[in-house]
């Protein structure tokens, strides 16, 4: 029996159980509970769908044209062989755990995003992948084969650290020859030729636009340079799988930009498996196929960006990923036939579904709210409605943010600020500093969680 | 405002120029006044004496007599036309060629293992390694003549009882310059090391990952990361070794031999220490010094031309 492929939105329910609403309120299902015939077939369509998903997608998140490709890539036929494993993988240091991951499959091909604030265990999934950490226990495969115990040079993987890490007493060229020359050292009959190592490092070069620094050291070069020296000398190597531990956090906010869309491209180009860390969001979201998003060791949600900004799967994710983040809200409910109404301090909603819960904490993103003039009065249509104060305002060019306090006193509980974000576009009139609104939020646009573990509950109420 | 305010900013940029640098005689005679203290002692302590040292080396003086006589350079053509000196000139050169492997590949070698296995049991074998350093010199060397001791020494003792030739170390004219330069060696190894051991630790390990990954095993990345970035060290350590190996060994040689057995560890300090303070031959002496500042100072301009030369090409 194999469990689920990446885990998908299926998959995902065994690493993050949303509560289904007709369970009991409390008893959330045991991670091991994946549905049991989740066979490759399964997985098959699963992955089918996550494809699809990703194409519309693609016309909505203006993703750029590589994601569109790759997601296609997953695909392939020897998906279900191929790619990245961790099964069971546990990684300590002395007492602290900094990494447990009970299952995660890396599709082949993909460009799959480690994402999560630092020391989340990103980095050490990545060394643990690459070989230069060994799990105290667990497997990990590379395309079907069981390399935990291989060494980092034996497996086909290669790496772009944060700092770069070039050798410093090596020319641009010997530093991408060095994998090169040391296959060639080990291996005298199969390892590349004197002529072949010229030819690859060429090649790599004029990939990443090196030609006129070939002779120049690593001390010679801009932050851009190295990153791409980076780069060079780990595909060089024809890596299954490549490696990238945050390489664009060291380049400056326009360099970065540029780079984000050349990794993206040579993923294309390339086709191999590509795994990125990084603690930006916004990194993760524009240029994976597939995204992880971890916490304190844990993969808290993974699946395509889409997925994952539109139906995270618990509040740290909410908030974490998409910029500005999620406005959270606990909110005390009132279920009956015709769906539940949620109330908080200067806020109120309605939503077609009973809730079992009575209290929950329901969040909307800033850009799916819409601001209106003051209103009394509740709306009859289902939504959610917030009265408040705007308070700052940032202009950010395409767009406006605009901050507002919510005031006034929920019954029974003591009165408090609320603050809320909503994204409206510049274009549109900007309310004053001070003025009464009312934000109002379609009710496919909510998300409901658990106030007490912060899993999101299960569909129904949202779209 | 800015009506009142204007005629005030002229007086206010006329002040400041005033104290602009480079102006007054006082920021003028600043820096010399700085340097001072570091030209003078430079003058008394150095540049004085070498002069004086030159001067000297023409004269026939014996240190006591309150003036000496000029003979010109016959002090130098004693030193090349008597066999003491010339040879003790190679031995000189000989004591540098053995003890250099101990002034960089033994260190290097010792700091690299020290580095890849760090943790309490290297700290401790740090320290027992550098104690010779911290130790008194001649009371090392005293130390030494007992356990060089050919007949109750422990070297003599150890050897006996596992069946190695048991010699008189010192005494030998065969094995008294090799004795000498490994005693001397034990001193400055460990200093080397910790040398070594600072250049190690300003090394990037997250490239030595990098290499790792690029499939180079623990060996390669010594020969071919690490060894050559400590390039810069071991030309200076060798240089130091060059320069110090005749100074270093200068307190073994008057403590143990005093360069015997029939000259065989005599080395040119110790040769100029005998001619001014055995023969009272002032003169010679400050030759054989004149001498040896010329050659190191030949060798010194010819490395670093070499170096400009092979940085150039």
């Amino acid at each position: 029996m194999t469990p689920g492929m990446f885990p998908t939105r299926q998959a995902d329910l065994a690493l993050t159980p949303p509560r289904a609403l007709g369970d009991g309120p409390r008893d959330a299902p045991s991670p091991g509970a994946a549905p049991p015939d989740a066979g490759p077939a399964d997985t098959e369509a699963e992955t089918d769908a996550v494809a699809e998903t990703e194409t519309d997608a693609v016309a909505e998140a203006s993703a750029s044209a590589g994601l569109e490709a790759s997601g296609a890539a997953v695909d392939d036929a020897d998906a279900d062989v191929g790619g990245v494993l961790l099964d069971g993988v546990v990684k300590r240091y002395g007492t602290q755990t900094v990494l447990d991951v009970p299952r995660l499959h890396i599709p082949h091909r993909s460009f799959t995003v480690l994402v999560g604030p630092s020391g989340c265990g990103k980095s050490t999934g990545l060394r643990v992948v690459s070989g230069l950490e060994t799990p105290d226990s667990g497997t990990v495969m590379i395309n079907g084969r069981d390399v935990t115990t291989t060494p980092p040079g034996g497996r086909g993987v290669s790496m772009v650290f944060q700092d770069f890490a070039l050798y410093p007493h090596l020319t641009v060229e010997q530093n991408i020859a060095f994998s090169l020359r040391l296959e060639a050292k080990h291996d005298r009959r199969g390892g590349p030729s004197r002529a072949e190592i010229a030819r690859r490092v060429t090649d790599a070069c004029e990939m990443l636009g090196l030609q006129p620094l070939r002779r120049r050291r690593p001390g010679q070069l801009s932050g851009g340079e190295r990153q791409r020296v980076g780069v060079a000398r780990a595909i060089v190597r024809r890596p299954g799988v490549l490696l990238l531990d945050e390489p664009l956090s060291a380049l400056d906010a326009q360099l970065r930009q540029h780079a984000r869309a050349e990794l993206i491209r040579l993923h294309r180009e390339l086709g191999n498996t590509v795994i990125l860390v990084t603690h930006d969001q916004l990194e993760a979201l524009s240029m994976g196929t597939h995204l992880v998003v971890m916490k304190a060791g844990r993969i808290v949600q993974a699946g395509s960006p889409s997925d994952v900004y539109r139906r995270p799967a618990h509040t740290f994710v909410a908030t974490f990923v998409g910029s500005p983040a999620m406005n959270l809200h606990h909110v005390d409910v009132v279920s009956d036939a015709q769906g539940s109404r949620l109330t908080a301090a200067g806020m109120w909603a309605t939503v077609p579904t009973a809730i079992p819960l009575p209290r929950v904490r329901v969040g909307w993103r800033p850009a799916d709210g819409t601001l209106e003039p003051f209103a009394a009065g509740r709306p009859s249509e289902p939504g959610l409605s917030v009265e408040g104060t705007v308070d700052v305002i940032e202009f950010t060019g395409d767009t406006a943010v605009v901050h507002g306090i919510s005031q006034g006193a929920a019954a029974g509980r003591s009165a408090h600020d609320l603050p809320w974000t909503v994204v409206i576009p510049a274009r549109q009139p900007a309310p004053a500093v001070g003025e009464r609104v009312t934000v109002r939020v379609p009710h496919t646009h909510l998300h409901l969680f658990d106030p007490d573990d912060g899993h999101r509950l299960a569909e129904g109420a949202v779209g | 405002m800015t009506i009142i305010e204007a005629p005030a900013s002229p007086t206010l940029r006329g002040r400041a120029a005033r104290r602009a640098p480079g102006t007054g005689i006082r920021t003028r005679l600043a820096p010399w006044a700085y340097q001072a203290p570091v030209v003078l002692s430079l003058i008394v302590w150095v540049y004085g004496p070498l002069v004086f040292t030159a001067a000297l080396s023409l004269l026939d003086w014996n240190l006591t007599s309150p003036s000496g006589s000029f003979v010109g350079l016959r002090n130098y053509r004693r030193l090349v036309e008597e066999p003491e000196f010339p040879a003790a000139l190679s031995r000189t050169a000989l004591y540098v060629l053995t003890m250099l492997p101990f002034a960089t590949v033994v260190p290097m070698a010792l700091a690299i293992m020290l580095w890849k296995r760090p943790g309490r049991t290297s700290d401790v074998y740090r320290s027992l390694l550098f104690l010779p350093v911290v130790l008194a010199p001649v009371a090392t060397a005293l130390t030494w003549r007992f356990i060089l001791d050919p007949l109750s020494g422990i070297v003599n003792t150890v050897f006996g009882e596992i069946g190695l030739p048991q010699r008189d170390w010192l005494g030998d004219p065969s094995t008294a310059l090799w004795t000498i330069s490994l005693i001397t060696a034990a001193r400055f190894v460990a200093l080397n090391m910790l040398l070594y051991g600072a250049a190690l630790a300003a090394l990037d390990r997250r490239a030595f990952d990098a290499a790792r990954v690029d499939g180079a095993t623990e060996w390669e990345i010594t020969r071919h990361l690490v060894v050559p970035q400590l390039g810069g060290t071991t030309v200076l350590l060798g240089f130091l070794c060059l320069v110090f190996a005749g100074q270093w060994t200068f307190t073994n040689i008057a403590v143990l031999t005093q360069g015997g057995p029939v000259g065989a560890t005599d080395n040119v300090y110790y040769r100029l220490y005998t001619y001014a303070f055995t023969f009272f031959d002032a003169g010679t002496a400050a030759a054989a010094a004149v001498t040896i500042v010329v050659l190191l100072t030949a060798l010194f301009g010819a490395s670093s031309l070499l170096r400009r030369r092979r940085a150039q090409s």
